[in-house]
């Protein structure tokens, strides 16, 4: 259903189900129904990777998909991410239909030989009305053995935690 | 295992194919991509997590190079260890055997092993990587 831009009513004219149906109606179903989708993470194994270039954290279940009316959309991703140590950084960005929210090395970053909070929401704007694919990608620092962790409600000793992606058309 | 090959535009200027394995258990991702170097051109890394392992290439993987990824999933354990676990084994082993004791019942050589462990760990945090390791 589309937003119709509201009529301007004018006295005496008459007012029909069609009009009431089409500005007020399907105009309040279009504010309460924001297009939105989330994920919250509780698997059977955490995330880790050595890739240094942006990849998918998961291509199945951090990949949202939504179909907006065009206003901006929020996109919030929180999580708990250990790095290794000085001088080795988990990055994180949000690929849009292909295209990276941030470029360059993402839009934030988490380094520090322990477990820190990594979070972020971000207004998007621009995009088309239609449908839209918005995926969590990260990368590493490169060293094969300084790779960084997303815990992931795996179980791991003091570590069961759940991150959560979500996307929120305005 | 299953091999599912996506090609993805994954950066504004560059592109990552993955190759997927539906491997599950523990992973020891740095002997895994080392051994994966040696087989391969263009790793650019490997992730795991609850859909299995991805090996990231930078270019499209040849029916020859999946057998090969596949070939060394089937063949890793997960207790090998590079060079730089292995030196971090024994970095933890040489703590353990001294930790035990208090400062004033450490003999000479004990206490040049903490020497070398304050050293080490200073490396470590001014560069992220330990020091080479010397022999005993």
């Amino acid at each position: 259903m589309a937003w119709t831009t509201p009529r301007t009513w004018v006295t005496g004219e008459l007012v029909t189900a069609s009009m009431m149906n089409t500005h007020i109606r399907d105009n309040l179903n279009v504010l309460r129904n924001h297009a939105s989708a989330s994920y919250t993470c509780d698997e059977p194994a955490d995330y880790q990777t050595t890739s240094t270039t942006f990849v998918d954290v998961d291509s199945t279940n951090l990949s949202l998909t939504i179909t907006t009316t065009g206003n901006p959309v929020l996109v919030h991703f929180d999580g708990t991410v250990w790095s290794y140590g000085t001088g080795y950084y988990a990055y994180f960005d949000v690929d849009i239909d292909g295209s990276r929210l941030g470029g360059d090395d993402g839009l934030v970053q988490q380094s520090g030989n322990t477990v820190i909070p990594v979070s972020f929401t971000r207004l998007v704007t621009g995009l088309s009305a239609g449908s839209h694919t918005f995926k969590l990608q990260w990368k590493s620092d490169g060293n094969a053995t300084y790779h960084p962790t997303l815990y992931a409600g795996a179980g791991t000793t003091k570590h069961d935690v759940h991150p959560q992606f979500w996307v929120w058309e305005t | 295992m299953n091999d599912i090959v996506g090609m993805k535009t994954s950066d504004k200027v560059s592109k990552v194919w993955d190759v997927h394995v539906d491997r599950k258990g523990i992973v020891n991702l740095a002997a895994l991509e080392n051994a994966l170097r040696a087989e391969l051109k263009d790793v650019v890394g490997v992730s795991t997590g609850p859909c299995g392992v991805r090996v990231h290439l930078g270019h499209e993987p040849t029916p020859e190079e999946i057998k090969l990824v596949r070939g060394v999933l089937q063949k890793h354990r997960d207790n090998a260890q590079t060079a730089e676990q292995q030196a971090f084994q024994a970095r933890r082993e040489r703590i353990a055997a001294i930790s035990s004791k208090p400062w004033d019942a450490l003999t000479a050589a004990e206490r040049e092993q903490v020497l070398r462990l304050l050293y080490e760990q200073f490396i470590y945090q001014e560069t992220g990587k330990l020091p080479p390791q010397t022999a005993g």
